[in-house]
């Protein structure tokens, strides 16, 4: 089998397309969307569920690295890096959404006693639970933010510890901590699906 | 026990991997950057510099009243003038404009 392009290219590889996009080749800056689209789309959508604010996030994050591509030296791998930069924006998105929420939803809502799991309009309850995806999209959707984003890059993405935590900007002490709770969070949403592939039918 | 949920559950959740942007993506970043490049300024107006343009246009038509309605008579310096160290507005430098930018000397003729 063929391992994906994002698998096969190397850092080597990377930055000769970073150095001809950089020189207004827009051949090689859009051989770097195509081959890093899924990760992104990944995370954009891990994060903020799919939709066209998930697409419009995504674009933004592949028009930052063209602004940014200057200042791309190597020093991180561009999946790592393009990953970073698409945790951020959707973390922005997420406080956007929040602040909305709070003026004009829920005025009186007490954020010390928010809880870990976070009340959204489309439970999972509502999604059609023959869909995996879509379920574990939606059970993704009710964590908070933080945990939401270490799942998205350590169970979706498949990054080490280390490496999420570098993206974060965290210790990999708090991407372990956040990941056991976020996890703890997220049994009680997936207990069927667990059931399922416990009973082989999922 | 608590391991082995933790495993389904990673089993779920990597189930729950594959999303993907819709068709056309890549052409739509492409549209994007070429926007971009065609008008920077325009692809960020509207997030970043309407509100900081309205605040200058209402802090300059201020300023303006201000300065205005402080000079008292005609020669008097207005804010504006001294802000920007210019000569006040006399007839002399509304037929000569270049005295407003001179000195004292070396607009002497």
């Amino acid at each position: 089998m063929t391992p994906p392009a994002s698998v096969r290219r190397t850092r080597t590889d990377d930055l000769r397309l970073v150095r001809l996009a950089r020189a207004g080749n827009e051949n090689a800056f859009r051989e770097i969307v195509e081959t890093y689209e899924g990760a992104v789309a990944a995370t954009v959508i891990g994060m903020l569920g799919p939709g066209g604010t998930a697409d419009d996030v995504g674009q933004e994050v592949f028009v930052r690295l063209w602004k940014s591509l200057h200042r791309y030296r190597g020093e991180a791998a561009l999946k790592t890096y393009l990953t970073r930069i698409a945790i951020n924006l959707s973390l922005n998105e997420l406080k956007r959404r929040k602040r909305f929420i709070d003026r004009f939803i829920s005025r009186d809502r007490d954020e010390d006693q928010s809880p870990l799991i976070e009340p959204t309009a489309d439970g999972v309850e509502a999604v059609d639970r023959r869909d995996t995806r879509r379920v574990v999209q939606a059970a993704i959707q009710q964590l908070k933010p933080q945990h939401r984003a270490v799942v998205v890059l350590r169970m979706l993405e498949g990054h080490d510890t280390n490496t999420a935590a570098e993206i974060l900007g965290v210790r990999p002490g708090t991407v372990m901590s956040r990941l056991s709770r976020a996890m703890q969070a997220l049994k009680p949403l997936l207990a069927d699906r667990m059931e399922g592939l416990d009973d082989g039918t999922v | 026990m608590t391991e082995q949920s933790d495993e389904v559950l990673a089993e779920v959740l990597r189930a729950g991997r594959g999303a993907r942007f819709g068709p056309g993506f890549a052409a739509r970043v492409m549209q994007r950057v070429e926007d971009e490049r065609a008008n920077p300024l325009a692809a960020i107006m509207p997030k970043e510099l309407v509100g900081l343009g309205a605040a200058a246009l209402l802090i300059a038509v201020a300023l303006i009243t201000f300065s205005l309605a402080g000079g008292e008579t005609q020669g008097a310096q207005t804010t504006v003038e001294a802000i920007f160290g210019l000569r006040p507005l006399t007839a002399d430098t509304v037929y000569d404009p270049t005295a407003l930018f001179l000195s004292e000397g070396a607009s002497s003729s």
